[in-house]
Parts: structure tokens; C-alpha cells; sequence
């Protein structure tokens, strides 16, 4: 479909699902902020959220401070070592388990995109005006199943 | 998992998340002019949308028999398109013409979809032309002066007195008239053998 097709809206979401994860973050931090005043209950959402947030900044100090070139994560004994170092407050395990697998915190990291779950997949198309295609008809479907 | 079921999830689901509403089963029928268990089968990634759809053609044009007759399902997947604009596609005066009505369904015959969608000429047709051979369930009732609900229950229970449907199009059973009146003089048969032995 043609991007004219789209809504503003549908633009707006097009283009920020094309934004690497750590900018996507941002959007939604200072979106969240706008929209919601301050004090308001967190959800899971955004507490799952925010903790990815605070592990992908751990993992971008050690990068920092390791003088890794743009694009390029730390290993795991590479970020040990900097944490140590730096005395950062989450160790390897709990990014890990916050990103569940030490390769989407480097993607988030990097900029690198991972590969979309169907449901994502389908989000996306039914959010950025793909307008009437079969994956719309099957988010839910799918989320039921 | 029924399309009840997901219905009503889709409605309390719609009802307590903020997240964007998803659709309720009908639409995703009608959408993908697939039927519910076929669509489950997309949806859970056992096979693609079009081989689904493919497959489901073909289940709904051997379900009406030789006469391969197709409903706005049918056109709605030969050309893969939703219902709603199959519907209207139908009614443009270039589409083929229908070739029966069927418990107030039209109907036609998938070869002239299939030549029309691939823009071919086809045999030149009257509307309703095959409607003298196709009877409905609206008259096998009245002929053999049953109820619908006694008619579909004796089919399903495949009970004497309720004759087979030669095909269903469009979810509506019928039946070739000669089969119809052939079974019409057999029972006739059965019935004055039956009143000599008894």
C-alpha cells in the first residue's frame, strides 16, 4: 500500500516501528511521559520495559568504557570485566534474563534488528496501515490460540 | 475452540484492554473467506493463507458435486478478495451470470469464475439457467411436507424417509432433480410393496 494511503497516525507508527530498539525506548519513555501524569501505577508492560531500559544503559557504559567502535556489544566476560570496573549495578545474568538471551541486549544495543515474532509482525502490519491484509484478521486469533 | 468461544474472548478481551480491539470471528471468516476451522489452521501456522484458501476452494466446489457450483465464497477466493467484495463484484453487469439460486443463494459454475478471473472468454450464459434441475430444501419440505429442522435431522441421521442432498453450495444443501425424483418413485415403490406385505 501506498505510504499516501496512511493515516498520520499510521505514518507516525510505521516509522518509529523502523527506529532501532533503544530510539523506539525513548519514544515511548518520553511519550509516556507526556501522556500519562506523574505518580501513575506502573503496568507490567512498562516495568518490563524500564528493566530492559536500565540493562541495555548497563551494557552501553560497558561499551563506553571498553571504547567498543559503533555497532559492536560487549561479550559477556568483556562486560564482567567493565561492571567490575565500573562497579554497574546488573550483572551479565540478570541482562540476560531481563532481554531473555545476551544476543537481543546486544541488538537492542547495536541497533541490530532481531528477527520478529509473528505476533509482532502482525502488530506492526495492522498498526502502520497495511490495511485488510490476513495477518490483521489473525492477531487476535493468534493471541487467543 | 470454537468461533463462539473466540468470540467471547475477543469481547472480554476488547472490553478490559486498552490495546487495540481485535475482530470477532465473523470478520475473520469473512476476511479471509475462509471457514472458522480453516482459518484456525492458518492461524496456528499450519499452512499459509493462500494454500488454505486453495484447499478450501477445492473442498467447497467437490462438496456441490459434478455440477462444481460455487457460492460468493467461492468467487471471493478464485479471486482473492474478502466476502464483502466479492458481493460486489458479482453484481457488475461483465460478471458471469448466475447459474441457479440455491435457499436464496447464487449460485455459478466455478469454471466460469475461474475463465472470468483470468480474463478468458467464456460461454455465454442466461441467469438461472441450471434452476430447473436444482431443487432446494424449501421444496424437497414441501414435496414430501416436512419441517426444515425434521429434513436436516433425517439427512444427518440418514434416515429413510429423508433423501440425500446430491451437493451443498454456499452451506445450502440441494439436489438434482432427476435424483430427486428418482428417489421420489422408489419410495413411492417401497411404500405400495410395503402396504401389499403388510
Amino acid at each position: 500500500m501506498a505510504g499516501g494511503n496512511r493515516t498520520p497516525r499510521e505514518e507516525a507508527l510505521r516509522r518509529c516501528m523502523e527506529l532501532p530498539w533503544l530510539d523506539m525506548y525513548e519514544v515511548w519513555q518520553v511519550l509516556g511521559s507526556y501522556l500519562v501524569p506523574a505518580g501513575a501505577r506502573e503496568t507490567d508492560t512498562s516495568r518490563q520495559l524500564r528493566e530492559r531500559g536500565e540493562a541495555t544503559a548497563c551494557l552501553k557504559c560497558a561499551a563506553v568504557h571498553l571504547e567498543l567502535p559503533d555497532g559492536q556489544a560487549p561479550t559477556i566476560a568483556a562486560y564482567t570485566r567493565a561492571r567490575a570496573e565500573l562497579d554497574l549495578p546488573l550483572t551479565s545474568r540478570q541482562i540476560e534474563t531481563r532481554w531473555e538471551g545476551w544476543l537481543f541486549a546486544k541488538q537492542a544495543l547495536t541497533g541490530e534488528r532481531s528477527v520478529e515474532t509473528p505476533g509482532q509482525r502482525s502488530i506492526r502490519r495492522a498498526a502502520s496501515g497495511r490495511r485488510r491484509n490476513h495477518e490483521e484478521y489473525l492477531t487476535g486469533v493468534r493471541e487467543w490460540l | 475452540m470454537t468461533r463462539l468461544d473466540y468470540d467471547a474472548w475477543a469481547k472480554s478481551r476488547n472490553e478490559s484492554s486498552a490495546e487495540r480491539p481485535v475482530v470477532v470471528g465473523a470478520t475473520v471468516t469473512h476476511g479471509l473467506a475462509l471457514s472458522w476451522s480453516w482459518a484456525l489452521r492458518v492461524a496456528d501456522f499450519e499452512m499459509e493463507v493462500q494454500e488454505a484458501q486453495r484447499q478450501y476452494l477445492d473442498a467447497l466446489t467437490s462438496s456441490s458435486g459434478t455440477l462444481e457450483l460455487i457460492g460468493v465464497s467461492g468467487v471471493a477466493l478464485v479471486f482473492g478478495v474478502d466476502r464483502t467484495t466479492a458481493q460486489v463484484m458479482t453484481g457488475r453487469t461483465a460478471f458471469p451470470a448466475h447459474v441457479a439460486v440455491v435457499a436464496g443463494a447464487r449460485v455459478w459454475y466455478r469454471k466460469d469464475i475461474e475463465a472470468h478471473h483470468a480474463g478468458t472468454s467464456i460461454r455465454r450464459r442466461t441467469a438461472g439457467e441450471l434452476q430447473s434441475q436444482i431443487v432446494d430444501s424449501a421444496e424437497v419440505c414441501r414435496t414430501l411436507g416436512l419441517n426444515p429442522g425434521t429434513l436436516i435431522a433425517g439427512i444427518h441421521n440418514e434416515r429413510p424417509w429423508a433423501p440425500q442432498p446430491s451437493g451443498s453450495v454456499s452451506g445450502k444443501s440441494f439436489w438434482l432433480r432427476n435424483e430427486f425424483e428418482q428417489w421420489l418413485g422408489d419410495r413411492k415403490l417401497r411404500r405400495s410393496r410395503d402396504a401389499k406385505g403388510g
